[in-house]
């Protein structure tokens, strides 16, 4: 009875500590140009060794990147400028060791490729360049913004106690807005 | 069982609907039908687990299934913590059977949530130990090596396929790669297949009339003969074309429609200048049984490695379904005991409350049974019980409705006849069977100086008092045989005397038992002295009838011998004229007492009118100022000033003036006053006072004499009554007929520090 108790105090323990990992960190450079904000990030860390296990067991893995400019505000909540949802995912096919991975904006395909490099496929899946935010007009001259991206990972590897969890990755990067 | 209480009929059938609603049977039997459909629907999510998508087991499922837990503890811990707070509040207000339920409760909660607690510690480790051992090495090995045999055969295929391509390839020229030399072409390839097992050959030109982007020209395809004719795709165009614009060699695997694999490797042939001049596409297939196997040993491996890395969630999944299955037995458990305690212990409460509501006097109740068994005839006996007690309580109460009535009215009766007697001037004091003094009214009290403390005493004892002495004979008559004894006695209160007439009378009971005993006093000292006054007035009537009649023939007859012995010897004479002389002096003197006499009894009534008594006073005393001799008696007055009006007779109140002054001048000896051994002067103030509060108006005339003896005192206003030893003894007993025709009272006191007051109160006119 008593190591009953123990053994599921360890796990809800152990289930806690996953459930309340470290979020992976996410560079974020955000860029205004030819009229548009755009926003490159890379979250390299975010396909670990667990990762890759479960990219390699053949399951379909996705990584979702909900990016936001938001534009501060210190008597009220921050104002949400423009959101955008980006994702990627990877299936790898142990017959052949082709790992196809693909890129979603929206829900829709817009970009895929196979590669037999893990590497390469990693750095598809967690390194996006320049995904359009909105257009300059919508920020004001010389205001401070800020850029935020939350990653959320699918499949999810961790049994939480609590089923509303954090994020597992997030980044944030401010600027000015010169003109 | 419920408590049916009309007064509180309103809130209850609230308690009542909700409480049957829970007691039908029906109900119970959907929410144990819904219980076990949920509990069904969880296992059934839990075997099907395997055939649903990773994403939708970790990110919906898992999460559906822990905000299903976590609901259901939250539905627990309410229902827990709902009836433990309902048990403890019950306990606090010490309702009955609270303590019982308490336990039978915990019991229950014991008998249910232990062994579930213990159940799911189990079956949470018996998942565990079973993921555990989802992942046991061998089936891993086998696992692994099977995906590695498929992987390796794939992988040989693939390369066959790329060796010869590179083969052929430096083999072709890149001059033949036009449709013009397809036959040239076909010459040098047609015996390729025959150095593959399963081959297919296939080869591109690019036109050189293309634009900017090539176009890549299906040249010649030949392939084995043991090749599934039919199902083998003509070219492999994609493939070629991906070689020729990357101009690096590609691999590619086409599922064939009828089973089968082609492993595809493509070669860019490369012309003059560094140029793709054609692509050559080499494949090897792999018939449908040995794709089929190694796909499923790579579906199996692909299992096995998503079973492990999803193993935390997957094992939460079962865990959640679990936690909910027992949460849901849980709570249909804890809630079942709750239920089960109450239907136990309410209709044992219920006859709990119900016992006490009638013990508190509500008979108006009626308890239902809920059950046709032995607690439903406990309760239908219980109803007879409260009938009957309600009948017998509607028949006490009537009988003590018509008893407090009659002991109303007989309080009535006994204040009346209380008032009566304390009304009354007649005395009554009443004795128990022992001589105990019961009550004693207004009357007794006042006419005996008695205190309301006397009540309890014994008569004899109380009797005992110097002045009460007289009633003793009668408190012992009274304490007697039963006899009736009636007396006068006179008792003397405050220095006068006070006649009583006393009856004592036995009360007998209806069984001829002594009760106790009744005195009643009358004070009868007015009858006595009217009686005495009215005696006495006759008296005087025919003493001045029978007496002054005779007096006048004496009186001339006398005269008559006097003038008759005129000339008769000196001797002679002179006696006779002494002897006439004293007949003829008291013969006067009986005539001046009969005089006074007559008047006395026919003092006539009074002609009243509004007078001043100061101006009266005054007037009356000034008729003393030749009368009183220097060094003897002084008269002073002290009249107050102002006083009202009183409704006199003037010529009767300055007869009762006179009649005190001269009374106070005999008392003092005389206006020439012998002197006193005290040294005073002897000395007469005549004084008067306004009362308001009383409304009358007191004149006093004191002297500062010898005073009266206590024993003349009520006797100096009778008739024929004198300290003086001469005189008629008339005089004060006019002046209390003057002032008592005049409605008001005299009374004579002692005067400190000697001498007599005599005091006169009459009643003033109001203004």
């Amino acid at each position: 009875m008593i190591a009953g108790l123990r053994r599921l105090a360890t796990v809800c323990l152990g289930t806690v500590a996953l459930a309340t990992a470290a979020p992976t960190d996410i560079r974020i450079t955000p860029v205004v140009a030819d009229g548009q904000v755009s926003v490159s990030f890379a979250a390299p860390d975010a396909i670990d060794a667990e990762a890759r296990a479960l990219v390699q067991s053949g399951l379909l893995m996705t990584l979702t990147f909900t990016v936001d400019l938001r534009e501060p505000s210190a008597a009220w909540f921050d104002r949400n400028v423009a959101q955008a949802v980006v994702a990627s995912s990877v299936k790898f096919d142990n017959l052949t060791g082709v790992y196809h991975v693909s890129r979603l904006r929206d829900d829709h395909v817009f970009w895929s490729e196979r590669t037999s490099d893990f590497a390469r496929a990693r750095t598809e899946m967690t390194t996006f360049d320049r995904v359009s935010l909105a257009a300059d007009g919508q920020l004001r001259p010389n205001a401070d913004y800020y850029v935020r991206v939350r990653l959320r990972t699918s499949p999810r590897r961790t049994f939480p106690l609590w089923p509303w969890t954090s994020d597992d990755g997030r980044g944030r990067a401010s600027f000015t807005y010169l003109r | 069982m419920f408590l049916h209480d009309p007064s509180a009929h309103a809130s209850a059938s609230i308690e009542q609907g909700r409480r049957r609603l829970l007691d039908r049977p029906r109900v119970l039997a959907v929410a144990a039908l819904v219980l076990v459909g949920l509990m069904a629907g969880l296992f059934w999510l839990a075997d099907r687990t395997s055939d649903l998508a990773p994403q939708f087991l970790t990110d919906v499922l898992l999460y559906g299934l822990l905000a299903v837990d976590l609901l259901l503890l939250a539905a627990l811990s309410f229902v827990l913590v709902r009836n433990l707070l309902k048990l403890w509040v019950e306990q606090r207000r010490a309702a009955p059977f609270a303590r019982f339920r308490a336990k039978l409760v915990a019991a229950l909660l014991a008998m249910t949530i232990l062994p579930a607690v213990l159940v799911l510690l189990s079956g949470s480790q018996i998942i565990r130990d079973s993921a555990a051992r989802w992942f046991s090495a061998p089936v891993e090995d086998v696992l692994v090596a099977a995906q590695e045999i498929a992987r390796q055969y794939y992988r040989e295929g693939q390369e066959l396929s790329a060796l010869h391509a590179r083969r052929i390839a430096r083999q072709l020229p890149p001059t033949v790669l036009t449709p013009a030399n397809i036959e040239a072409l076909g010459a040098l390839v047609q015996n390729e297949p025959r150095t593959m097992r399963n081959g297919l050959i296939e080869v591109y030109g690019i036109d050189p009339a293309g634009a900017a982007d090539a176009d890549l020209v299906f040249l010649v395809g030949v392939g084995s003969a043991n090749l599934p004719r039919g199902q083998v795709p003509p070219s492999a165009d994609r493939i070629a074309a991906r070689a020729a614009a990357t101009a690096t060699e590609q691999e590619q695997q086409d599922d064939l429609p009828g089973g089968g694999v082609l492993l595809r490797t493509a070669v860019p042939i490369v012309g003059t200048g560094a140029t793709v001049a054609g692509v050559l596409v080499v494949s090897s297939y792999l018939a449908p049984d040995v794709q089929a196997w190694a796909l499923e040993a790579t579906a199996a491996y692909e299992s096995y490695q998503g079973l492990r890395v999803l193993g935390a969630p997957i094992q939460g999944i079962y865990q959640s379904v679990f936690l909910a299955v027992s949460l849901l037995i849980l709570i249909s458990a804890t809630w079942l005991g709750l239920y089960l305690a109450k239907r136990i212990t309410r209709p044992v409460q219920m006859l709990a409350e119900g016992a006490r509501a009638i013990g508190a006097g509500q008979f108006d109740l009626h308890l239902e049974a809920e059950t046709a068994d032995e607690l439903g005839s406990l309760v239908e006996s219980f109803n007879m019980m409260a009938a009957q007690l309600r009948s017998s309580r509607e028949r006490l109460e009537a009988s003590r409705q018509a008893l407090e009535q009659k002991n109303l009215e007989s309080d009535a009766r006994r204040r009346y006849i209380e008032t009566i007697l304390d009304r009354v001037a007649t005395g009554v004091i009443s004795l128990d069977a022992d001589g105990c003094i019961q009550t004693v009214n207004g009357a007794a009290e006042r006419l005996l100086n008695l205190g309301p403390d006397v009540q309890g005493r014994t008569a004899a004892g109380t009797f005992e008092r110097e002045d009460l002495r007289p009633l003793l004979p009668l408190a012992r008559a009274a304490a007697g045989d039963g006899s009736r004894t009636v007396e006068e006695i006179t008792l003397t209160r405050d220095d006068r005397e006070m006649n009583l007439a006393v009856a004592a009378t036995v009360l007998v009971g209806e069984q001829g038992r002594r009760e106790g005993a009744v005195l009643v006093l009358d004070d009868v000292t007015l009858l006595f002295r009217a009686q005495r006054v009215a005696a006495w007035r006759d008296v005087a009537r025919r003493l001045a009838h029978e007496v002054k009649n005779p007096l006048t023939p004496i009186q001339l007859s006398a005269e008559r011998l006097r003038r008759h012995f005129s000339q008769a010897p000196p001797q002679s004479r002179a006696l006779v004229a002494e002897c006439t002389d004293a007949i003829v002096t008291e013969v006067e003197a009986l005539k001046g007492l009969v005089d006074e006499f007559a008047q006395f009894a026919r003092l006539r009534a009074p002609r009243m009118q509004a007078g001043d008594v100061n101006r009266l006073i005054e007037q009356t005393l000034r008729l003393y100022a030749g009368v009183l001799v220097s060094g003897g008696v002084t008269l002073a007055y002290d009249l107050e000033p102002g006083l009202p009006p009183v409704l006199i007779d003037g010529e009767q109140l300055r007869q009762v003036v006179i009649n005190l002054v001269d009374n106070a001048l005999e008392g003092l000896g005389g206006p020439a006053g012998p002197p006193r051994p005290d040294g005073q002067v002897p000395a007469i103030v005549v004084r008067t006072q306004f009362d308001a509060a009383a409304g009358r108006i007191q004149v006093t005339v004191t002297d500062n004499g010898p005073g009266i003896p206590v024993a003349d005192k009520d006797k100096l206003f009778m008739p024929y009554y004198s300290t003086k030893g001469r005189g008629s003894g008339l005089g004060l007993a006019i002046v209390r007929r003057i002032v008592a025709d005049h409605g008001g009272t005299i009374a004579a006191v002692a005067a400190a520090p000697s001498g007599t007051t005599f005091r006169i109160d009459l009643p003033c006119l109001r203004s």
